[in-house]
């Protein structure tokens, strides 16, 4: 990767950061959005950590996709007994080592 | 941009009234109470430099991207599109979506928070997802370390109280702090860890957005609806397209079908 290119990275990565975590407190709670785009935003993270994880997970070992989908039940299960994010980094990680 | 005349106003009389000693009170409070983020923070942090470096990044673009960005999710995924090859504006665009969370979670965060604009820039670098959690549920007032200033209530319970923002720049502050230096531990140890604990890795970007996503999707049958429906339409779109570019069209496609569908009924989300 070019040393532009890199820099462009960075620089348009910490930019859509940091203004969206920003904005809204600068604003303050005067901010109010058409209803519809304030659900679609609020729907939003769902649905991006819905696409995030799949199909992706299945790229944790390419040649095994089943490696990732264990590992991901690992963390599911964790999240859902002990709703700690610790205990489920952990847990994925030890199934997944432990397989590959 | 008649709403910024509103935040010249005086600020909430008990934050102002906060002697230097307060403040600092406060500040120490919360260091305390963030340490937990960072301690979490630092493993994480950790993978995020190990894969950096396998996708070819130096470790000083490593940690100055760790420094500017301070995003696990955006970073964690950044380094995956990369080592997939994607260009940096696919990168860059992945990136705007999966933070338009945090546009949400500020949202929510500026009802407890008056502070002046240079306050606001300043605890708005720091929002992440635990740390808005963090602060959002707070009780700066209760006595550290027995758990009970951590508000086990949940964000259904009305909060009315400001919270100091040195409170909140020291949470924030903490967290930061593991962050970089989980970065900065991982591009060190890089070479020196065993091939199997470099694979396993790869797992705990998955991990976290799976420990994000399924308190909700407990609580809410229909987020864990939305989530999949964007997990079926990104795969389906990598068939057809550069993974990065079929994340972020799932994504948007999924939360409009969700507002379709959904209603008046995302409003009691």
């Amino acid at each position: 990767m070019t040393s532009t290119s890199f820099w462009f990275m960075v620089l348009g990565m910490a930019l859509v950061t940091y203004v969206p975590r920003t904005l809204p407190l600068l604003l303050g709670s005067e901010m109010r959005l058409p209803i519809w785009l304030e659900r679609w935003l609020k729907l939003v993270p769902y649905a991006a950590l819905g696409a995030l994880i799949f199909p992706g997970i299945l790229t944790v070992d390419p040649e095994r996709p089943w490696i990732g989908i264990l590992g991901g039940i690992a963390a599911a299960s964790a999240a859902w007994k002990w709703n700690n994010f610790i205990v489920s980094l952990i847990a994925a990680f030890l199934t997944v080592y432990v397989l590959s | 941009m008649g709403s910024y005349t509103e935040l010249s106003k005086p600020v909430d009389k008990a934050v102002k009234n906060e002697t230097y000693r307060q403040q600092l009170w406060y500040f120490a409070k919360g260091i305390k109470q963030g340490l937990p983020i960072a301690v979490g923070y630092f493993p994480s942090a950790l993978a995020y430099g190990v894969m950096a470096l396998a996708a070819g990044l130096s470790p000083k673009q490593t940690i100055l991207i760790s420094v500017l960005v301070f995003s696990g999710a955006g970073q964690f995924m950044a380094v995956n599109l990369l080592s997939g090859g994607a260009p940096p504006l696919a990168i860059i665009t992945a990136n705007l979506v999966v933070n338009l969370r945090y546009f949400v979670m500020s949202a929510s965060f500026s009802r407890r928070l008056k502070v002046n604009r240079v306050l606001a820039a300043i605890i708005g670098f720091g929002v992440t997802d635990e740390t808005f959690v963090m602060n959002y549920l707070a009780d700066p007032e209760a006595p550290a370390g027995d758990g009970s200033s951590f508000d086990e209530s949940g964000p259904q319970k009305e909060k009315t109280a400001f919270l100091p923002a040195s409170y909140v720049v020291g949470v924030n502050s903490i967290a930061y702090a593991g962050w970089i230096l989980g970065t900065c531990a991982g591009t060190l140890f890089a070479g020196v860890l065993p091939n199997g604990f470099r694979a396993a890795m790869g797992i705990i970007l998955y991990a976290m957005f799976i420990a994000l996503l399924i308190p909700a999707a407990a609580k809410t049958l229909g987020v864990g609806g939305i989530a999949a429906a964007g997990g079926a339409l990104s795969w389906l779109l990598s068939q057809y397209l550069p993974s990065g570019w079929a994340m972020v069209l799932a994504t948007m496609a999924a939360a409009g079908l969700g507002v379709i569908l959904w209603g008046k009924g995302v409003d009691e989300l």
